[in-house]
C-alpha cells in the first residue's frame, strides 16, 4: 500500500519583523533585515497510508491546525519535506464561497468552482447531496432564509460527496443534530471502505480511539509520539495529568490519594474533614471510565468533627456545555467514616466533570450552606461506542423505564 | 490555473449584479452618468479649449478616453482590495494570491466590452464611423489591462501590511484622472509643466487610444514601445511582489 502522505522533518517558522516596513524591505534583492522566528512545528514526521484513518491530538497551540494548513496548501512550510498523492479535501473549508442570495443548488455549483472542485462529478451526485443534506424545498431556496443548522448541513453534504484520495476533518464534525451527526459518521466509514483516507483533529478522545489506526501526538510543536493509538492517548492523557490542566482524581489504593493532594487546605475548616476519595467500577477497579448503563461507586472518606445538623455529602455531575446533570446528595453520619454512593451512569456518553461538597441543609428554611466544595475535581468519561452499537436511548439520559404489552 | 481563473470570474461577474434592482445596467449608468456630469460642466459652463479645427465636440473627445478610464480606475480599485477582501477564502484554500488579484481586474474589464460597445455606438451616432485602423487598439487595451493587473498585485499585496493604501488608492486614483489627463487635452496645459505629462506612462495608453478613435491617426511607435515595456514592467513587479510575499501574507492573515 501507498503512502498518501508522507511528511518528512516539517518544520514551520513564522518571520516576526519588527515592524511592517522592514518586512517589505525585505522583499527586495539583496536587503536582508533581521527577524525573529518563532517556531510553531519542529521535525514533524508521519505519513499516511491510503484508506488508513489517522488522528492528530494535542493541546490546544500544540500546532495541529498549522500541520493541517500546510498540507492543504494554505501555509507554506518553512524547511523540510512532504509529499501529498492525490487531492485533499478539508472540512476547514467548510462552507467556502457561499454567498447568501444564492439558493442551496446553486451555492453548491458556485462554491465548488470557488474550490476547484470537479463540477461534472458535483452535477452527477447532485440528487444524493440533496437527499443527503434533508432541506427539502429549502434547497433551492436563498441560503439566507437558511438557519445556522441548514447552512451546515448543505455544506456538509457537498463535502461528503467528494470523491478526494484525503480528507481532513477537524472539530466541525460536532455540528448538526444527533441523527445528522450519525448519518455524516456512516459516510465517513463508507468512504473509509472506498480507500479515502482520514486526517482527523480533535481532543475528543474517545472518538479518537474509535476511529483512529493510527495516532499523532504533538505538543510544543513538536511531535511526541506517532503510531499505536492507545499508547499515544495513553501519553496524551498522562501529559494532561502532569500538567493538572484537568484534574483527573488518581485513584490510587493508598489513603492519601490525590484528592488529598489537589487540596493541601483540606483542613482548613476544622469543622469536616475530606480525607479521601475512592472509584471503582463493578469489578473494583480504580477507574474514571464507565460503560453506559453501568455504575461507578464514590467512596469518599470524612470526618465530622463539629456538630452538624443535617450534614450531606453531595456530588454534581456537568456535563462538557455545563449543563448540570444530576446532584447525589446524601445525608451522613457523624459516627461514621466512609460513605458509598454507587451511581449507575444512564447518560449520555462523554465526559462529565464533576464536584464533591460537603453541604448543610438548614431545617427551617431548607437553604443550603456550603462547608466544603470542591469543584471540577476530576472527569468521569461514560464510554459507548455510538458508531457501531445501537443506543439504549438517545438523548441526555436514559430514564428507568417499564414497559408492559396488554 | 488559467481555467479556474476564467471559469470563476464569469461566475463571480454573473452573480455580483444577482442582489441590485437595475443589475447589469449598472455597466452603463454609471459611465453615462459620469459622462454627462463632465460634459455638462466643461463644454457648457467651462468651455474647454478643444481643438475647435476639427469639429470634435468636447463630449465625444471626454467619453474616448473616460469611459475606459472607469473600467481601469475601478478594476485597480478592486484589484488593491483583492487580496484583503477575499481573507477569508484565502485563509482556507490553496489558490496562490495572484489568482485574487487577476479575478478582480479580469471581472472588471469584462466591462470593458460593454462599455467599448457604447463608445462605438456614441462615436457612430456623432457621424465618426468604424474604420480598419481601429484595430489598432487592440494593442493599448491589453497592455493597460496587464498595467492594471501589475499595480494590483503590488497594491493589494503591500495594502495586508500597510492598510493606508486601500484609504488612499481612491483619492490617488481621482488625482491621477487630472494628471493623465482624461477630462481636457493635454495641449492645453501650460509648457512648464507638460513635462508632468509626459513621464506618465499612463498618457500614453489614453492618448493613443484618442488618436486612433477620434482622429483617425495611426499609433506613433514611441508610444506602442511605452505601452508594451511600462505594462510588462508593472505586471512583473507585480508578480514579483506577490509571490515574494505570498507566504508572508499567508502567516500574518
Amino acid at each position: 500500500m501507498g503512502n498518501v502522505i508522507a511528511v518528512k522533518n516539517l518544520t514551520k517558522s513564522f518571520k516576526l519583523f519588527h515592524s511592517n516596513k522592514d518586512r517589505l524591505l525585505n522583499i527586495i534583492p539583496f536587503v536582508n533585515k533581521k527577524f525573529d522566528m518563532h517556531t510553531s512545528l519542529v521535525g514533524i514526521s508521519f505519513e499516511v497510508k491510503k484508506g488508513e484513518f489517522v488522528s492528530i491530538i494535542g493541546k490546544n497551540g500544540s500546532g495541529k491546525s498549522t500541520l493541517l494548513k500546510i498540507l492543504c496548501g494554505v501555509l507554506q512550510k518553512t524547511g523540510g519535506e512532504y509529499i501529498v498523492n492525490g487531492s485533499i479535501v478539508s472540512l476547514l473549508e467548510l462552507g467556502t464561497g457561499f454567498n447568501p442570495e444564492l439558493s442551496g443548488r446553486e451555492n453548491i455549483i458556485s462554491s465548488s468552482k470557488t474550490m476547484n472542485f470537479d463540477l461534472k462529478y458535483i452535477y452527477s451526485k447532485m440528487d444524493e447531496l440533496e437527499a443527503f443534506a434533508d432541506l427539502e424545498e429549502y434547497f433551492d431556496m436563498p441560503i439566507k432564509t437558511y438557519s445556522s443548522g441548514m447552512y451546515v448541513r448543505l455544506a456538509m453534504s457537498l463535502f461528503l460527496h467528494l470523491k478526494p484520495d484525503v480528507f481532513i476533518i477537524d472539530e466541525a464534525l460536532s455540528v448538526g443534530d444527533i441523527f445528522f451527526q450519525q448519518k455524516c459518521f456512516a459516510k465517513i466509514e463508507q468512504m473509509r471502505k472506498n480507500g479515502v483516507s482520514f486526517l482527523f483533529v480533535s481532543h475528543d478522545i474517545n472518538t479518537v480511539l474509535n476511529m483512529s489506526d493510527r495516532v499523532l501526538l504533538l505538543e510544543h510543536s513538536r511531535q511526541i509520539y506517532f503510531g499505536d493509538k492507545h499508547e499515544a492517548c495513553r501519553l496524551y492523557i498522562r501529559d494532561k495529568r502532569a500538567l493538572g490542566q484537568n484534574k483527573i482524581v488518581e485513584t490510587g489504593k493508598s489513603s492519601k490519594n490525590l484528592l488529598s493532594n489537589l487540596v493541601p487546605d483540606i483542613y482548613v475548616q476544622d469543622s469536616v474533614g475530606l480525607l479521601a476519595l475512592n472509584i471503582t467500577d463493578e469489578n473494583g477497579i480504580n477507574t474514571l471510565d464507565v460503560d453506559l448503563g453501568k455504575s461507578l461507586t464514590f467512596k469518599i472518606q470524612y470526618e465530622l468533627i463539629k456538630k452538624f445538623e443535617k450534614p450531606t455529602v453531595s456530588l454534581v455531575f456537568r456535563n462538557r456545555h455545563n449543563i448540570l446533570i444530576t446532584v447525589v446528595s446524601y445525608q451522613i453520619e457523624h459516627d461514621k467514616r466512609y460513605v458509598n454512593i454507587k451511581i449507575p451512569f444512564n447518560i449520555e456518553g462523554g465526559e462529565y466533570s464533576f464536584d464533591l461538597n460537603i453541604i448543610e441543609i438548614d431545617t427551617l428554611t431548607t437553604k443550603i450552606i456550603p462547608i466544603l466544595e470542591f469543584k471540577n475535581i476530576g472527569y468521569v468519561r461514560v464510554l459507548f461506542d455510538y458508531l457501531n452499537q445501537i443506543p439504549p436511548f438517545i438523548g441526555l439520559v436514559g430514564l428507568d423505564t417499564k414497559v408492559e404489552f396488554e | 490555473m488559467l481555467k479556474y481563473i476564467l471559469k470563476n470570474t464569469f461566475s463571480d461577474y454573473v452573480n455580483s449584479y444577482k442582489s441590485s434592482f437595475l443589475s447589469y445596467s449598472w455597466v452603463i449608468i454609471h459611465p453615462l452618468l459620469l459622462l454627462v456630469i463632465y460634459s455638462f460642466v466643461f463644454s457648457t459652463i467651462l468651455q474647454p479649449r478643444v481643438d475647435p479645427n476639427n469639429g470634435i465636440s468636447y463630449t465625444i473627445y471626454l467619453s474616448v478616453a473616460i469611459l475606459p478610464w472607469i473600467v481601469f480606475s475601478n478594476a485597480i480599485l478592486q484589484g488593491t482590495l483583492s487580496i484583503s477582501s477575499n481573507i477569508y477564502l484565502i485563509k482556507k484554500l490553496n489558490i496562490p494570491l495572484y489568482v485574487y488579484a487577476t479575478k478582480e481586474v479580469l471581472e472588471q474589464f469584462l466591462n470593458m466590452f460593454v462599455v467599448l460597445l457604447l463608445l462605438i455606438g456614441f462615436l457612430h451616432l456623432n457621424g465618426i464611423s468604424f474604420s480598419v485602423k481601429w484595430l489598432l487598439v487592440v494593442v493599448p487595451f491589453i497592455c493597460l489591462f496587464f498595467f492594471a493587473l501589475g499595480i494590483s498585485m503590488f497594491l493589494s499585496s503591500i495594502n495586508i501590511f500597510f492598510r493606508d493604501i486601500e484609504k488612499a488608492i481612491g483619492i490617488l486614483l481621482q488625482m491621477m484622472m487630472w494628471v493623465v489627463p482624461i477630462v481636457y487635452p493635454w495641449d492645453i496645459v501650460p509648457k512648464d509643466f507638460q513635462w508632468v505629462i509626459f513621464y506618465n506612462p499612463l498618457f500614453y495608453f489614453f492618448n493613443s487610444i484618442r488618436e486612433v478613435l477620434i482622429f483617425n491617426h495611426w499609433i506613433n511607435m514611441k508610444y506602442y514601445f511605452v505601452l508594451v515595456v511600462s505594462s510588462f514592467l508593472m505586471f512583473a513587479i507585480g508578480l514579483y511582489t506577490i509571490t515574494k510575499l505570498e507566504s508572508d501574507i499567508r502567516d500574518s492573515i
